[in-house]
């Protein structure tokens, strides 16, 4: 059964100041990818810790298939990649698991598949600090979709990247979506990323209406490097700047 | 290579260099006749003594030792469980914390004879002063060690579902180690000179006991040599806890 994620009111504000998400109601529907776009400090990440279940809205609800219970079923990945230096890549991939006491041969390999696939297999006895920025990101990548949730957030995961590494990664995380089948909701402040990463697009400002507009981008995954230079492609950033100028 | 030996050279050989050579001056200076051997008596002096009295100073030495061990030990035992404590709730804090530090305040040159009186000359009132100067920095270790925050990756671990248990023995107990070595550092050393303080007191056995009785004959030989034992005894302990530190503290910093 699919399960969405529901908003309802939800208002928050950084200690009783003007409120950054102020009466926000949104169904995020299961089986997308939907970017949320916005300038910095309009509350993208705070929007996101709250989804996680990191952070309580002040009023409203948030909940994934009736549940107010977030915290262990929703993937979080924060901006950094947070592996801990004093493990390996593998046993940092492996922590949701030990987390939730999973030990089986068939958990370990379904990781050891799609470590394959992101391409960091050869690395996962490294120490973070052996790896590339690219590299740890993967791992970090991997450890958030091994997780049983259905839902992955993404805080502006590539953010610290430089944009070959970008590239490489959105082309890597369009090969995956086709194994893991999860919902993704990526929030960035890059429209290119946005854009070829989603199914739709959120523009969000600060204060009232946090949401002030959404675009569906119909290009067909995956995607690959050269879609950015077609018509569409242009068309729709062309459209998005406008909107965030709006939103400024 | 190279790297490999000036790394050598820094740990090793120098501190051994200095060694030979401030022992060298000694020996000159005393051969001189520049000061009462009663007074300093030669490193070839010390050394003859080291051969004649080796099963005695060896003795004293266990003494010493087994005092400082079982100290130390009740000391990292105690530290952990409550600097542990002290984390878990503010009201534990301010009831556990003012003692804390009141145990350090008091002048253990003044409390080692009252300890003495308590609990008598034996291996007891040894451990309580041992412990007494070796339990604060560890406490504190601990203490500060746990309140080191990083939000993000507790964040992280709570979004995978993870119970207060799984932060503490992933992440939080791993983030205070490095706090927590470098009070047992401290209290490695400190751990040595409260043994000897209380030996000093009042005890019939052990290298301050050694110190004491044979000041007043003027067998400074036997001091020095004590002097050098107890030095010898703090540089392994401390030696120890480092070789530790190193093993379970990778990647942590």
């Amino acid at each position: 059964m699919k399960k969405n994620i529901i908003l309802e009111k939800i208002y928050y504000s950084f200690n009783n100041e003007a409120p950054i998400i102020n009466n926000l109601s949104f169904e995020f529907p299961s089986g997308q990818t939907i970017a949320i776009l916005g300038h910095s400090g309009c509350g993208k990440s705070t929007l996101l810790q709250m989804i996680s279940g990191i952070l309580k809205p002040i009023s409203g609800n948030i909940t994934i298939d009736n549940n107010k219970d977030l915290l262990g079923n929703i993937s979080y990945m924060q901006q950094n990649d947070l592996l801990f230096p004093w493990l390996t890549v593998k046993e940092n991939v492996l922590l949701p698991l030990k987390i939730l006491g999973d030990k089986s041969q068939s958990s370990y390999d379904d990781v050891i598949e799609k470590s394959k696939i992101l391409g960091i297999n050869e690395y996962i006895d490294f120490y973070p600090n052996e790896l590339s920025g690219g590299l740890k990101q993967r791992a970090a990548f991997l450890r958030t979709i091994i997780q049983r949730s259905e839902f992955i957030l993404l805080d502006e995961p590539f953010a610290s990247l430089d944009a070959i590494t970008r590239m490489e990664l959105y082309i890597w995380l369009e090969q995956l979506k086709k194994y893991i089948k999860k919902s993704i909701i990526l929030v960035t402040h890059d429209i290119d990323e946005a854009i070829f990463l989603s199914d739709k697009v959120i523009i969000m400002g600060s204060g009232k209406n946090n949401f002030r507009f959404q675009k569906d981008i119909s290009m067909p995954h995956p995607r690959s490097s050269n879609i950015n230079m077609s018509s569409e492609f242009l068309e729709i950033r062309k459209d998005l700047y406008c909107r965030l100028e709006e939103v400024r | 290579m190279l790297e490999n030996l000036y790394n050598k050279l820094i740990n090793w050989y120098l501190p051994i260099l200095a060694f030979i050579f401030i022992i060298a001056i000694w020996q000159i200076l005393s051969i001189m006749n520049l000061f009462e051997p009663w007074l300093l008596p030669s490193p070839s002096a010390i050394f003859l003594e080291f051969l004649d009295s080796t099963s005695f100073l060896l003795y004293h030495m266990s003494v010493t030792g087994y005092e400082i061990i079982l100290g130390l030990s009740l000391a990292v035992i105690l530290g952990i469980i409550l600097g542990f404590s002290m984390t878990l709730s503010k009201v534990l804090e301010r009831s556990i914390l003012p003692y804390v530090i009141a145990s350090q305040v008091i002048p253990i040159f003044a409390l080692a004879p009252i300890l003495i009186v308590w609990f008598g000359a034996g291996l007891l009132s040894k451990i309580i002063v041992v412990f007494l100067i070796s339990f604060f920095p560890i406490c504190i270790g601990v203490f500060d060690g746990l309140n080191k925050k990083n939000n993000e990756m507790e964040n992280m671990l709570k979004t995978m579902g993870a119970s207060t248990y799984q932060i503490y023995s992933l992440l939080k107990i791993k983030l205070a180690l490095p706090s927590f070595f470098s009070g047992l550092k401290v209290a490695a050393v400190s751990s040595v000179i409260g043994a000897v303080v209380a030996e000093w007191i009042g005890s019939k056995a052990g290298l301050g006991w050694i110190m004491k009785v044979s000041g007043p004959l003027f067998q400074t030989e036997r001091v020095f040599a004590s002097i050098f034992l107890l030095s010898l005894f703090a540089s392994v302990l401390f030696l120890s806890v480092k070789i530790i530190e190193k093993k379970l503290i990778k990647g942590v910093y």
